[in-house]
Order: C-alpha cells, then structure tokens, then sequence
C-alpha cells in the first residue's frame, strides 16, 4: 500500500502537483508512525510553503525535491499501520418523526466501513441533517437501531467520544486556533512532545500554519471549517459526520478539503468513516463510494443499489443551440428533452453518454457544458 | 508558548506544560487564578498596610472588604469567561475516573483564592493594630489610667457600695416579688452589718441566677441559706474594654482598685501623675465622639462624667477600642470568617461546577425553579403561619424530589430538561442537606422544651459541634457523590440523545 501510494507521489512531484505531492507526503509519513519521519516532512512542507509564499509558481530547487525522494524513501521502509477494512457503523431501519412540527424521517439503512465516504445529498429542508444527527447520537431514534461496531455497550458519551460531528454552522470557539488544537489533542489522549507534533503536523496538512495565533474574528468562514476539521481529526474519530462542510469553502478548498479526507480516512494512523451532506452534488459524488438521496424524508435513492434500478441514461449539456436543433439532431431516437433555464437534460434508454455526445459533436452543435448524470443523484433533482 | 501579560516565565510553561498533558487541569486555569490573587493580594496587603498606619483610628475595614470583593468578583466574572473556553466534558473528551473530583477542587481552589483575598483587609488591619500595640501593654495602660484618674480625682469619687438584697427560690414566679422581711443575721456570716433583726427588701431569684451574681459581685454576704445581700462597687473604670480576654494581666475592676488604692488613700505625686497622663493620652486618643458621646458629656453632671471629659478619657476609651477590636479581630471571630468563606466559596464552586456539566438552558432553568420554590414556599409559610421547621420539612421534601428526578436519569434513553433540573438541584442542595436535618431537629426538640421544658433534650444538647459535624458531614457527602453517583448521572443525561 505503502509503496503504490509512494509511486504516486513520485508522480505528483515528477509534473509538478507539488500541492498534492506535500499533502501526500505528509499523510504517509504520519502513516509510518516514525515521529522524525513526521518532523521531517511538516519541516519540508513548511519549506514548501515558505517557497510558495515568497514566489508562486516557481520552480522549486532540487534539494526540495530530493528531501521528498529521501521522505518517501523513509516512509515505505516501516511495515507498521496498514490499513484495515471494517465496518464502523450500521443503522437498521431508523426513522424520526420530531414531536413538534411535521416532518420525519422515514426508515432508513445506512453501513459505513473505515475508508468509506457516504454522501447524503437531497434539498434543504428534506431531512439530511436529521439522519446524520440520528447517527451521531444526538437525536432519539423512534425506530430502528444504530450499531457502532468498535464499541461494546456504549453509553451515549462513548458514542460521542466515538464520533465528531461538524454542524453546518460551527460553533465559535475562543482563544488562538493553536490552543485550542493543543487541547483538542490533549482531551483524546495525545500528551507532551506528541501533542507538539500532531498539531504542527494539523495545521501543516490543513495548511493553517499561518493562521495557528489569529481567533475566530480574525479568519474567514472557510479557514473556520478548515479549523474545526483539523480540530476534529486530533480528536481521532472513528466516524466523522459533517453537515455541509463545502457550504463555505471555495471552488478550489471544497475538491482538496474532500480529497484530503478521503486520504485520511484511508490512512493507516486513524482509519475513519465518513459521512457527509452537501449540495455540491458532482464533488460529493466523486468522492463518495454511497450517495443517498432523500426526499422528505425518504430516501429515494442509494447509488450502491442502482443495479436494476437505473434504466435510462440521463446526460446533461449547456449550449447556445436552439432546441429545435436539437430536437432535429435526435429526431429518429427516442429521447426524452427537458430544460431548466440552464441546462439541457436529454434522457434516453437506447442511446449511452458516449453515443449522445458523439451525435452532438457530428452535429455540430456547440457544447460548452457536458456531464453524463446516469447514475448521479443529479437527474432526481 | 503564550505570553500573558504579568506571568512569569515558570507559569507560561507551566500553562503550557498543563495545556499539552492536563486539558482539564489547564482549562481550569486554577494555577493563573491562584497567582494573579495572590499578586492582588500581596498588593492589597502593602496599600493596607500604609493606610492602616494608626490602629487607633475608626475602622474602615467594611468599605475595604466591599472595595476588594468587587475587585475579586470582576476577577471572577474575568475567569469564568476563560473557563468557559474550554471544556474536556462538554467535548466528550477522554473524562477518566477521578475527573469531576479533580475538576471541583480546581473550581473550590479558584474561587477560594477570590474570596480569601476579600479577607486581607481585615489580616493587615489586626496584623497592624497588634504590631503597633502589646497585648499586657494595653491592659496595664488601662489600669494605669483608672488608677491614676482615682488618685488625681479622689475627692470626687463616691466610697459607699450599693447593696442589693435577694432571696433564692427553686422556681420563680410569674409575677415580679418585691416583699420585705425581717431576719435574723448570724454573727458568722456578717462581714458589715452589726448582728440581730435587720429588714431587707429582697427579691426572688432561681439557683442559676445566683450563680451568675455570685461570679460577678464585688461583695456578699450571706444572711442565710436563701437570702444574699449583694453589694456593689462605685466605678471607678473610666476607662474600659474588653482586652484582657488573652493576656495574663487582667483588668483591674472597680473593687480591686477600691482595695487598691481608694480604701487606703495616700496623697500621690499629682505632677507625674498628670504627665504620666498626658503621655497615655498621646498615646491613645482619638477623637471619635459622636453625637451620643456629646450629649453624654454635655448632659451629664455625675462624677464619672466630670473626670472623663477633665481627662479627655473619652477620646482614650475610643482609640483603645479601636485597637482592641482590630487586635482580637480574628482571634474572636476566625471561625466565622471561615464559615463566610466556605459558604461564598462553596456556593459559587457549586454554581460553577453545575453550569459546567449541565446546558445553558438547563443551569438558568434550574436556578428560575429555586427562586420559584423558595417564593412558593415563602408565600404558604406566610398563608398558613407556618414555624422554621416547616420550611425546613419543605426543603428536605424538594430534596427527595430532585433525588427521584436525578435518579431517573439512569433509566431514560433522551435528555430532559426537567431532569437535568433535579440533577442540579439534588446536587446543589446535597451539602446543606446535614445542617437542615440538624436544624430541624433542634427545632422540634426546642418546641418540646417550650412545651414540656424538657431540658436534658434540649439546652444540655452542644448544637454548636452537632452543626459543625453537620458542615462537615454534607462537605464530605458532596465529594463522595460528585466521584460516584453525581458525575455518572451528569454523563448519562448530557450526552444522551434529544428528543
């Protein structure tokens, strides 16, 4: 595993992904368990930054790339931490109907395994925050029942020692950002020089180091989220719940943010679930290896059960053609066309993505925008 | 590291060291509060000591104590809004077994520092009043004083004692007696009266009454088993107090200077005296006088009055006064300063400790449900003219009820306000619990004296070590609930589900 992810990197630096190339090095140093290996590697991602700071874009000297040759070459060595797949969390069946108000959530099963990323996805209002609350233990179920498998009889507080959830709206914390991840450690049992070294190593992997001494009013909404999963990730949970964790990031921090996770979660050092609702409908679905979509409450659909359910191909595409061009272009199949103002959304259960973009491009027709949303949650919205 | 304004180099490791290895230890912040209190102290205790220059001078010890008290309180508010930073519990972090012991202590500790520093005022002011003045100084300038006013004033000083004639009876009747009778006196036990058939007014006391007489009479005699002729001494203490309660000196009274110096006058030497007078004077006066002191010495014609206002002994008796209070301060009274500070320290560590392990909603709601019960239970007292151990029997009955309530957190799976509220309140009232049964106790057993003068149940009873016992049985009842029972209902109901 080591090795693959090491060839990878080597990758990464050979076409100049320095970004991801530290991000990845930092995680499989943090994977070997050698504490120098991972002081080593915050000190060369620092490097990295500095060099990034001072001038972006530059090519980087070859020393820098020969102490990621020589980390990684350190990093392979050790046969400590490999990663497990098992399972974390099952809920059979839960539902919750709030004593005040209409809405429930209708019943419901959910399994998630270390590695995993589970995407929750439906509009606002339809009961996402509901089901990740019901899973982290902080509403009551009235049906069904949640097993944490790493868990013999847990009390509630076990539960939630167990699992961090991250509200859509963060708490504010107070103090400097650097304390507050300093006890973060400290609460989940990471004491004296390593609680140094996992910290600085947070907010190197998170790319907070130049924030570590500002409080909340002196950071944005977005290095806030940042904050609160680096905070969370020290605290090692075994299944990590965010409500909406993209709503404040931008373009680029929401992929890296949702990347870096999925590293995580992956790595040997606190092999993790994860299980997320978003709007962000393609970067949920990239990531994630289960897309739920819920309906009032319903979940209309599960994209690990489409087998037998899809039976049509569904493609989505911007143009500035008029829909008679298209319609004229597919006249002889049987499509189906809609359009919401923005979109076209052909659906069709003879012709593939490949074929519909094919006969687009034979037609002439300027694309500016396609994606092939077959089996994305997309096409029920 | 931290750099916090005032703390020196060792604390800021130490915070940080705490930060790193004791999460709940730091967020505590016991170790700043105890070091900024004891720097606030320190500087508290050099301005009082300037400003307590003259231990003779009224004391202004109240206005200090309330001054320093604001200053601690804002200090505490400043704490609270650190502690509330932080919080290992509320953050489901690893909470080990002796945690919410631990967490306690740091609390009684923190605020414990806040409210002793309320009481350096008043340390400086004995401290000063007893590095200024001895103790055997004092008394023996006092009776220096007295001595020397009845040799200067001899002339004016009455000579004949007063006697008061009484007859002892078991049991006192419900009206006053005031008869006059006629015995005969026994030539043994006439000290100044000629032997045979003398009438005396008397009137009636009980065997406890003589007792107290007979320890405090400068003279008796006896006529007979059950008849006293009490005489008392002119006064010849112009000045007077209390200051020979811990000195081997003793006061002189009235009849000991009469034997003294009164019964067998020499004609002393006036001008030493006077300047001997004089210096004692410098050295004591402080002129105090109020409007009752005024008119006392304005109004007044009698002897006593003549020579202190010749002597300006009024101004002598404050400034002594003065000094004797500050001397003995806290010999006298440290037992009631430690029970102000544990109650104010015990209070505010229960509030703290509650609001800590409980919700927002839930710690204001809890102290909204005391106030309503206290209000609730004042008004039926009032309504149906109900006795102290009523309200004692109500609060012993809430307390059941907030027992039941926090109990049933065991067996609940959703957290509910209304329990949290027992919760907090169970534990809020557990250290009292011991003094109220005490109290209601003495009640009932004071009721049965008045009903059926029962004394063996009730006056020969020592309240004060059964309260004392009490303090200390509910202080060790606390702690053993907040290790066992308190903190395991407070992590059940916190992190339980909501509904």
């Amino acid at each position: 595993m080591h090795k693959s992810v090491a060839a990878e990197i080597s990758s990464y630096l050979k076409h100049g992904d320095y970004s991801v190339a530290v991000r990845r090095v930092l995680d499989l140093c943090l994977d070997s368990g050698v504490d120098d290996l991972i002081k080593k590697a915050i000190n060369w991602s620092r490097e990295y930054h500095a060099y990034e700071k001072a001038d972006p874009g530059k090519t980087l000297p070859r020393n820098f790339i020969d102490t990621a040759e020589n980390l990684l070459a350190e990093a392979t060595k050790p046969e400590t931490g490999t990663w497990q797949n098992y399972q974390l969390v099952s809920a059979e069946k839960i539902s919750k109907t709030y004593s005040k108000g209409n809405f429930s959530l209708k019943p419901i099963s959910i399994s998630i395994n270390t590695g995993n990323v589970l995407g929750i996805v439906g509009e606002n209002g339809n009961g996402k925050t509901t089901l990740l609350r019901c899973v982290a233990g902080q509403l009551a179920l009235d049906n069904g029942e949640i097993k944490y498998h790493l868990l013999k009889d847990p009390d509630s507080y076990a539960i939630k020692n167990h699992i961090a959830f991250i509200p859509q709206r963060i708490p504010k914390w107070y103090g400097m950002l650097k304390d507050n991840l300093h006890f973060s450690a400290a609460i989940a049992g990471i004491y004296g020089d390593k609680n140094n070294l996992m910290v600085d190593f947070m907010l190197e992997r998170l790319n907070l180091s130049s924030y570590a001494h500002l409080t909340w009013n002196q950071i944005s909404s977005g290095y806030r989220t940042r904050f609160e999963i680096a905070r969370i990730l020290l605290q090692k949970p075994r299944l990590l719940i965010l409500d909406e964790p993209l709503a404040n990031l931008d373009i680029n921090a929401q992929q890296t943010i949702l990347t870096d996770l999925i590293f995580m979660a992956k790595g040997s050092h606190n092999p993790m679930g994860i299980m997320l609702s978003s709007q962000q409908l393609h970067e949920v679905e990239k990531v994630a290896n289960t897309v739920i979509f819920i309906r009032q409450g319903d979940c209309l659909y599960k994209s690990n059960d489409k087998e037998g359910k899809i039976t049509s191909n569904a493609v989505e595409f911007e143009t500035t053609a008029a829909r008679e061009t298209i319609i004229d272009l597919f006249g002889e199949d049987n499509i189906e066309l809609q359009f919401n103002g923005g979109f076209y959304t052909i659906i069709s259960s003879q012709l593939s993505a490949q074929q519909i973009i094919g006969r687009m491009i034979e037609g002439q027709v300027p694309v500016t925008y396609f994606r092939d949303i077959t089996y994305s949650t997309k096409r029920f919205f | 590291m931290n750099k916090r304004l005032l703390v020196p180099r060792f604390l800021q490791e130490l915070d940080d060291k705490l930060l790193r290895n004791k999460p709940g230890t730091w967020a505590a912040r016991t170790h700043l509060v105890v070091y900024f209190t004891v720097l606030f102290a320190l500087l508290t205790a050099a301005f009082c000591y300037f400003v307590f220059f003259d231990a003779k001078q009224d004391s202004s010890i109240i206005s200090w104590n309330v001054f320093v008290g604001l200053i601690a309180f804002i200090g505490f508010v400043f704490w609270l809004i650190f502690l509330l930073r932080f919080n290992v519990f509320k953050r489901y972090g690893n909470w080990f077994a002796m945690d919410s012991l631990k967490d306690f202590a740091l609390y009684f500790i923190a605020i414990g520092a806040m409210t002793g520093v309320c009481f350096v005022p008043s340390a400086v002011e004995t401290y000063r009043a007893n590095q200024q003045f001895g103790n055997e100084e004092i008394v023996n300038d006092i009776n220096e004083l007295n001595v020397s006013a009845c040799k200067l004033e001899y002339g004016l000083l009455p000579l004949t004692w007063t006697p008061d004639t009484f007859r002892v009876v078991p049991k006192l009747p419900n009206r006053p007696v005031n008869e006059e009778t006629t015995v005969v006196v026994a030539t043994d036990t006439v000290l100044s009266e000629e032997p045979g058939h003398i009438s005396y007014k008397y009137e009636l006391i009980d065997t406890a009454e003589l007792r107290v007489k007979i320890m405090n009479a400068d003279s008796l005699l006896k006529l007979n088993d059950t008849m006293y002729v009490f005489y008392d001494c002119p006064d010849y203490t112009f000045v007077s107090a209390r200051a020979d309660e811990y000195t081997t000196t003793k006061l002189l009274y009235s009849a000991d200077i009469y034997y003294s110096t009164i019964k067998n006058y020499r004609q002393p030497d006036k001008a030493a005296l006077l300047k001997r007078m004089e210096a004692l004077k410098i050295k004591y006066a402080f002129d105090s006088r109020n409007y009752y002191g005024d008119y006392y010495d304005n109004n007044n014609s009698s002897y006593t009055s003549r020579i202190i206002k010749k002597y300006d002994l009024s101004g002598i008796n404050s400034g002594i006064d003065n000094v004797v209070m500050k001397k003995y301060d806290w010999v006298k009274n440290w037992n009631d300063y430690l029970r102000v500070f544990y109650y104010i320290t015990l209070l505010f560590t229960l509030l703290v400790f509650i609001f800590r392990h409980s919700t927002v909603k839930t710690f204001f709601l809890s102290v909204l449900t005391g106030v309503l019960l206290s209000i609730i239970t004042a008004l039926i007292m009032a309504v149906s003219d109900g006795s102290g151990s009523s309200i004692l029997s109500f609060m012993i009955f809430y307390y059941a009820v907030f027992i039941v309530l926090a109990l049933s957190i065991l067996g609940v799976r959703v957290r509910k306000a209304v329990q949290g509220i027992g919760l907090n309140l169970f534990v809020f009232m557990t250290p009292f619990i011991p003094w109220i049964f005490v109290q209601l106790n003495r009640s009932m057993k004071e009721r049965r004296y008045y009903e059926e003068e029962d004394m063996l149940l009730y006056k020969t009873v020592n309240w004060s070590l059964y309260f004392l016992l009490a303090e200390i049985a509910g202080a060790l009842i606390l702690l053993i609930l907040v290790h066992t029972l308190f903190k395991k209902l407070y992590r059940r109901w916190y992190s339980a589900p909501e509904e």
